[in-house]
């Protein structure tokens, strides 16, 4: 396999290059289209929460949890001055805010209209039924880091 | 944008300007979904990861540290959403375990598998030679003519002595070698063969 040639032999560089300037891209148009749209979620002013804890990855990666042992996804996502407790049952997404203060919550949904839930002085609040797809949630000055439900 | 230096796009897109944002995807997306398509993704899920990766971008955009390696840094991304990718699908299917552990980035021992790297590595060059700076692509561009043009008529295109092109060939071609794109494709390569 001479394929790598590349790295070392300048006529290689200059027949690969050649090459990939004249095949065609295979990319479809709507991988470019989801691209340009999601910067339309992007929130100037608002503070990134990051994910910092999914059980359904960090639970898998520990081997050997079946399916059924895990039935409630919880995530957690931290800004500086924000957590956001997330818990995933089949009929809601139930929301604890630590410290407790905004007083509502904002879905963003891909390709549908963003909706807000209130948020109760304990800084719970419950979106039923979850949502699905790939969201982002915002409180107050503080957004999530978009998740698959 | 007549230089390839990514920088530029990346700050204007921080600030808000959409044609930045737009030319970025212009110039980026082919690669992130063809990083996608190597490990193996099908076309449907390759572009709802490629979709993550993007946000993902929104997401880091301001506190992008480095904006020249934004190549780089894609290309990671994806690999790293690609494997949460699988993670959560063993979660949903957890019959299908011995499929999905064989979930691992191509290598070129495969028909199939050395299309989805030579697709890579055309992205990967595409995005190096957008990068280079306008002199190095007009050069080149004169280069891939078929015939190529005659070192005269480089000579008077780009307003240099005959005797300087073999040497800025040379300096341009380290130059696309050097690139972000390409160097992580060989960093990530070497990973592979040691695995």
């Amino acid at each position: 396999m001479t394929s790598n040639d590349w790295q070392e032999s300048d006529e290689a560089l200059l027949q690969v290059l050649t090459q990939a300037l004249h095949t065609p891209d295979p990319t479809p148009a709507s991988v470019r289209e989801a691209a340009r749209a999601v910067y339309t979620w992007r929130t100037i002013e608002a503070e990134l929460a990051e994910l910092v804890h999914d059980s359904r990855v960090d639970e898998l990666a520990m081997a050997g949890l079946r399916a059924e042992e895990a039935d409630l996804r919880t995530l957690s996502f931290e800004s500086s001055t924000l957590t956001i407790e997330l818990g995933v049952s089949t009929t809601a997404l139930l929301g604890q805010l630590v410290p407790p203060g905004p007083t509502e919550v904002t879905v963003h949904r891909e390709g549908s209209a963003a909706y807000s839930v209130p948020v109760d002085p304990d800084g719970t609040f419950r979106i039923a039924p979850p949502p699905t797809g790939l969201i982002t949630l915002t409180c107050a000055d503080v957004v999530t880091a978009a998740f698959h439900l | 944008m007549a230089d390839g230096d990514p920088t530029a796009l990346v700050t204007a897109a921080a600030g808000g300007d959409t044609q930045a944002w737009n030319a970025l995807v212009e110039r980026y997306a082919p690669l992130v979904y063809a990083t996608c398509r190597r490990w193996r993704l099908d076309a449907a899920d390759a572009a709802d990861v490629s979709q993550t990766v993007w946000l993902r971008l929104v997401e880091n955009l301001p506190k992008l540290r480095e904006p020249k390696a934004l190549p780089g840094w894609l290309m990671t991304t994806a690999a790293h959403e690609c494997t949460r990718f699988y993670r959560s699908r063993r979660r949903e299917r957890p019959d299908d375990l011995t499929t999905l552990l064989d979930r691992t980035p191509a290598d070129d021992t495969d028909p199939i598998d050395a299309g989805l790297i030579r697709d890579e590595l055309h992205a990967a060059m595409r995005v190096a030679f957008a990068e280079l700076p306008e002199r190095c692509r007009t050069l080149f561009s004169l280069l891939m003519t078929d015939p190529p043009a005659a070192y005269t008529e480089i000579s008077t295109r780009l307003a240099m002595p005959c005797g300087a092109i073999g040497p800025t060939r040379s300096r341009c071609l380290d130059r696309l070698r050097r690139s972000a794109a390409l160097q992580t494709l060989i960093a990530d390569a070497g990973h592979a063969v040691r695995r």
